[in-house]
């Protein structure tokens, strides 16, 4: 109890709590008393100690600090006070346009190359299949001034000598065809020619001969002009 | 005799430079924080970061994890202010919280790891003060031992130089509680302290008689 009463004594006059009168009681104890005496020494030892430990520990931050100014500078800016915005938003603002202009100017060259090579592939077929189908050099050609009549064409699935099942109109068809208002009296030679499938497929086109994988056999006719 | 008195009087309520914060600069610069001023958390930071640095030092013994805690504690608030979940009401008592809690939490992790005292004394993570005498080392010893509640009062005064009623803001208690919290870690590292004075006084005398 009487330690208790010391402590809070020392207590008080540390903190400056003590009257005058109170710190000439307490001195006058402490010369006398070597328990309250050996007690203040250990306050002072312990507030010794508290400062120098204190004091010993270097205040220096550095690290952290820029560290919080990393972190800071790291996250999306946040409505400021005035209205103009901080560098750091100019920045990143900047930084997104011009990832979008990128973006777009591959995005561009992209399209570009993809549109070449298949326009290339695309006028290669339709080249292909386009073309119209001659006779051959051998048989007979019109001259040139006179312009031909459109050629027709009619696919035969199946060779006309040998049909598997004869039909009266492929019997028809197997006839001379003589038609009385086109005046043409002269039946070029039966071509027999097979047209192999490209190697690219091209897109089917009405104007486009019918191109099949199997090997077609055609017959072509080509009515001359007199 | 009365210039003693004074001496004491200076080391106890001495704080670190420029240390001696003021409530309502401290409230109006976090303000500022909130509203978007980064550079307002920098001064905040300058102002008391060693501070806690000292209070998370005397919590997990070592620098770097104390440096680590403040560090992450300050990383937590602007996290905080980023998800809009932050007031600039007591700002150091939420900053002195966070670093609390941080640190509690590395203390329960550790303890599930080694002993402290498993740990050889050439390794042992309190830091030796070339400048500290023999009982000033047994005291800064004592001060580890001493239990959470007084201790964290006592460093949060001695070390970093927080007024009571601030730390009663801070902690969020009573100022009397505060005082009385103070006054017991004193007594208990004060009596530790006097036995170890008079066990060398002792010593002195008994080698003096000889």
């Amino acid at each position: 109890m009487r330690r208790t009463s010391d402590e809070h004594l020392i207590e008080r006059y540390l903190s400056g709590e003590m009257s005058g009168a109170e710190e000439e009681e307490f001195f006058a104890r402490v010369a006398v008393d070597s328990n309250l005496r050996q007690m203040l020494k250990a306050y002072r030892i312990m507030e010794s100690a508290l400062r120098t430990h204190r004091d010993a520990i270097s205040p220096e931050h550095s690290t952290s600090r820029r560290r919080l100014v990393l972190a800071l500078a790291a996250r999306a800016p946040q409505t400021a006070p005035d209205s103009r915005p901080s560098t750091y938003a100019r920045m990143t603002q900047r930084a997104g346009i011009t990832r979008w202009i990128t973006l777009g100017i591959v995005a561009a060259a992209l399209s570009a190359v993809t549109v070449l090579v298949n326009g290339d592939d695309a006028r290669r077929s339709t080249t292909t299949a386009r073309r119209p189908i001659t006779a051959p050099s051998t048989t007979a050609q019109p001259p040139r001034e006179q312009p031909l009549p459109a050629p027709s064409f009619e696919p035969v699935t199946a060779p006309a000598e040998a049909p598997s099942i004869p039909t009266p109109r492929r019997a028809r068809r197997s006839e001379p065809d003589v038609t009385p208002s086109t005046n043409l009296t002269t039946t070029a030679a039966s071509v027999e020619r097979s047209v192999e499938r490209p190697a690219i497929s091209a897109p089917r086109s009405d104007t486009a001969l019918p191109v099949r994988r199997d090997t077609i056999r055609m017959r072509m006719r080509i009515a001359l002009p007199e | 005799m009365i210039h003693e008195r004074d001496t004491i009087i200076e080391s106890s309520e001495s704080a670190p430079a420029g240390s001696r914060g003021n409530a309502a600069e401290d409230a109006a610069l976090f303000a500022r924080f909130v509203a978007g001023d980064d550079d307002a958390l920098v001064t905040f930071f300058d102002r008391h970061n060693h501070r806690i640095f000292l209070y998370c030092l005397h919590l997990v013994r070592t620098r770097e994890r104390a440096e680590d805690h403040a560090q992450e504690m300050w990383e937590r608030v602007i996290r905080m202010r980023d998800e809009r979940r932050l007031t600039a009401a007591n700002p150091l008592g939420l900053a002195v919280t966070i670093a609390r809690n941080l640190c509690l939490d590395a203390l329960r992790r550790d303890r599930g790891e080694i002993a402290l005292e498993d740990i050889p004394e050439s390794a042992h993570p309190i830091e030796r003060i070339p400048e500290l005498g023999h009982l000033e080392e047994l005291v800064i010893q004592a001060l580890e031992h001493l239990p959470l509640d007084q201790r964290e009062v006592l460093v949060l005064s001695a070390y970093s130089g927080y007024r009571y009623d601030e730390i009663a803001e801070i902690l969020g208690e009573p100022y009397g509680a505060i005082r009385t919290r103070a006054w017991r870690a004193r007594a208990h590292l004060g009596r530790i302290v006097a036995a170890m004075v008079g066990i060398s006084e002792d010593a002195e005398r008994s080698g003096g008689e000889r």
